[in-house]
């Protein structure tokens, strides 16, 4: 039975192989209705890839624009709490000695001028300190002295140079002699010339002149607007040992706020010869004069304010005034502050400087601003765009004449935002194609006795279209000039391909050695993406070169880190990765 | 001839290559989906199913040699999936299974094949008039080479109902093909 079995399996079989069918042209028809249906469907789904990569793209972009507000809200509330608190325990650590026995120092002044102060050596004996106008002894010789001189006897220009010679301890004994200069103008401070006698009540109203006053004046009495906040001492030491004119004691400087009548003010030894460029400024100046100093700017000295345009008007010294012996008149001071040696400065020295009408008018104003306005670095984000040209290092492919370098232009948008002062971080999105593929693939066929008898195909790539997304950072070496790095990814869209059919035929049905007809087609077509790989990550540097606030010249090179051609489609070995130069411009849309 | 080449032109979708090999994998799928179906039109619709699996798979061809022994297993599988999506054997098979086994378990066949004077396409029809799942069983043992194991994990039936549909169809065309002259001895 198995034999029979097996004798019908086989006739079955053979008979079934035997068969032939014959072929009709409407089987095909069906054939390619269907593959068009399945392309339809293929299509379909690269769109939404490419739409889905646009949105997250797009959706980056959004957060890190809406990042940096959010975090500066926060930040602002969180600054503005440090803030008072800070307020708050500055009027706690100020040194009291100041404050009990210095005068009250003047406010801020609106108008073009700069107020800059120094502080004395409280230490420096007293020479003619009750002597009204004199001159003080020579600032250079004798630092030590204290200066009875009146703003009209110093010359600001050489106060530039001042030397700071500051005694903490504070362990002066010489009676000084208290001056206060303040001057008013429209909506400006107000001057007013002060001596302190000893008498708590003794207030001269002289705005040109300092008077001499008594060494057992009394500061605290001499100015009700006296606070304890706005006079203290400053540490910074000014390069000015060998000033003729005024000598400085290092100095904490604090801002004076506008609309304050209080100049800041320290302790400060002025000895200036007779006849000085100070007592003639200080003798031109006047409660009238509209020039009145607006912003104390304390982390420069008075030369540097020279040179950058700024020329004195007017100076004022206030006198110090003699160590009290607290343990007579004040019994808190026995019972709390009687360890506690007090900073003592015998004379605060404030020079009131004008803006030079020539340098001004050949400075930018811009320079100006610089200082009131905010670090470059707190501004927000800015959109740029870029655009130029990219020389594509051609890949190693299997073509006759292969491109070495192919040239393609790039355009991108997007944002950028200063870190800090030196430092910028970038990104945008970009459009370019890769050139230079090299890579072609050839398709034969040969008679198959249905009407053919050979026909050639060949898939030639040239260009790939590519999306980008680098992430950048730009440091100012030096003005103007930068260094640049990124990362990105790239992604390629799709493959730009001429695409050439050679058909020979000789619609016989036979193999036929000579052929009848031959016919060319040449096309270029997409989609022939199939043997590249259409991600890659890449790093570039770069150099830039600002030409104005808003444009910037840019020179990168690129190098991409994936193989972008598949060796099994190709039947190759060969490793191509991206390398690519870049010049171009970019355009900055800031936001001022 | 197919060449690699053109095997990569059908995977860039290239419709030249793709008609060069549906013209190759021609003759290889018609044999099969005739012998899998009823008529023409299942056939061609069975053939064209098969080619469109055979396209989206064809990357998984690792030797180009094995291509026509490959193109004919895609498309038996997809000849009894096409056949399944019908669901007409359910309908078409009258017979329950033990009453035919029983009934035939004790006849034997003597048939004699040594002179084939039938058309190969009469053969197609005498299979195609089979019963359904006998016709199925039939084409995958005796012409595919399956084994009762394998045939009845393809259908979903068992390997009992397997040997039972498998008998049946021989019996079937044994007595089919007696009546166009052929000679059998039952014992």
């Amino acid at each position: 039975m198995k034999q029979n079995n097996q004798s019908l399996d086989d006739f079955l079989r053979s008979s079934v192989e035997e068969a032939e069918f014959s072929y009709k042209e409407d089987y095909w028809v069906q054939m390619s209705a269907i593959l068009d249906d399945e392309e339809k469907k293929k299509k379909g789904f690269p769109f939404w890839r490419g739409l889905s990569m646009l949105l997250v793209l797009l959706a980056i972009g959004v957060g890190v624009y809406l990042f940096p507000k959010l975090k500066q809200k926060s930040s602002s509330k969180t600054e503005s709490a440090i803030t008072a608190q800070s307020v708050a325990g500055q009027q706690q650590t100020l040194p009291p000695s100041v404050n009990q026995d210095q005068p009250v120092s003047n406010e801020a002044n609106k108008g073009d001028h700069e107020t800059t102060t120094s502080a004395t050596n409280p230490t420096a004996p007293v020479s003619g300190t009750n002597s009204t106008g004199n001159s003080s002894a020579d600032a250079t010789t004798s630092p030590a002295s204290n200066a009875n001189t009146s703003p009209t006897t110093q010359s600001t220009i050489n106060t530039a140079q001042t030397a700071v010679n500051a005694d903490p301890s504070g362990s002066g004994t010489n009676p000084t002699q208290w001056t206060k200069n303040q001057q008013t103008g429209k909506g400006k401070t107000s001057v007013k010339n002060h001596t302190s006698n000893g008498n708590s009540d003794n207030l001269s109203q002289n705005p040109t002149t300092t008077t001499s006053a008594n060494s057992n004046a009394s500061p605290r009495a001499v100015n009700k607007n006296t606070r304890k906040d706005d006079i203290h001492t400053d540490d910074q030491t000014s390069n000015t040992a060998n000033s003729p004119d005024v000598v400085a004691l290092p100095n904490k400087t604090k801002k004076v706020k506008k609309g304050r009548q209080r100049t800041e003010v320290t302790s400060n030894q002025n000895q200036t010869p007779k006849g000085s460029k100070k007592e003639d400024a200080a003798q031109s100046a006047s409660p009238d004069n509209p020039s009145a100093p607006v912003v104390i700017n304390t982390s420069s000295s008075p030369a540097d304010r020279v040179r950058n345009g700024m020329h004195p008007v007017d100076t004022s010294v206030y006198q110090g005034t003699p160590k009290r012996d607290h343990t007579l008149d004040n019994p808190r001071y026995v019972a709390s502050l009687s360890d506690y040696i007090p900073t003592r400065v015998d004379s605060i020295t404030v020079i009131t400087f004008q803006p030079d009408p020539a340098v001004v008018a050949v400075q930018p104003k811009e320079a100006v601003k610089a200082t009131a306005t905010p670090a470059a670095y707190s501004r927000g984000i800015s959109f740029m765009l870029n655009a130029g040209l990219n020389a594509n290092k051609g890949f190693k492919g299997n073509v006759e004449n292969p491109i070495s370098w192919g040239y393609a232009p790039y355009l991108g948008a997007g944002i950028e935002k200063p870190i800090s002062s030196k430092l910028t971080l970038s990104s945008h999105v970009g459009f370019t194609y890769f050139n230079g593929l090299n890579s072609e693939l050839k398709i034969n066929s040969y008679n198959y006795g249905f009407g053919l008898d050979s026909s050639n195909i060949s898939i030639l790539s040239k260009k790939m279209l590519q999306l980008y997304l680098p992430v950048s950072v730009y440091y100012e070496v030096i003005k103007n000039h930068y260094l640049m790095a990124a990362i990105g990814a790239m992604y390629s869209l799709d493959v730009s391909s001429k695409v050439t059919q050679r058909s020979l035929s000789n619609n016989t049905g036979t193999p036929a050695v000579n052929s009848k007809m031959a016919t060319t087609s040449t096309s270029t077509e997409s989609g022939y993406r199939s043997g590249f790989n259409q991600f890659d990550v890449f790093a570039q540097i770069g150099y830039s070169y600002k030409v104005n606030q808003s444009v910037m010249l840019q020179f990168t090179f690129q190098q991409g880190f994936f193989d972008m051609t598949k060796n099994s489609y190709f039947n190759n070995t060969l490793n191509n990765t991206q390398t690519r130069l870049s010049l171009g411009l970019k355009y900055n849309f800031k936001r001022n | 001839m197919i060449t690699n080449l053109i095997i990569q032109g059908c995977l860039h979708d290239d419709r030249k290559c793709q008609r060069l090999l549906y013209e190759f994998c021609f003759p290889i799928m018609m044999r099969v989906c005739k012998r899998y179906t009823i008529n023409e039109d299942e056939a061609v619709e069975s053939m064209n199913a098969s080619f469109l699996k055979i396209l989206k798979k064809l990357s998984t061809l690792k030797d180009i040699e094995t291509l026509p022994a490959w193109v004919k297993q895609v498309t038996v599988n997809t000849s009894i999936d096409f056949y399944r999506a019908k669901k007409r054997y359910n309908e078409r098979n009258r017979f329950t299974i033990d009453t035919e086994y029983s009934s035939v378990s004790n006849t034997h066949f003597n048939m004699d094949f040594t002179e084939s004077r039938m058309d190969s396409h009469e053969i197609f029809k005498l299979i195609q008039e089979l019963p359904d799942t006998s016709r199925e069983v039939l084409n995958l043992f005796a012409i595919d080479g399956f084994s009762h194991k394998e045939v009845a994990e393809m259908l979903n039936i068992s390997e009992e109902s397997s040997r039972w549909h498998l008998h049946r169809a021989r019996k079937m065309m044994t007595e089919k093909l007696e009546q166009i002259n052929y000679t059998v001895n039952a014992r």
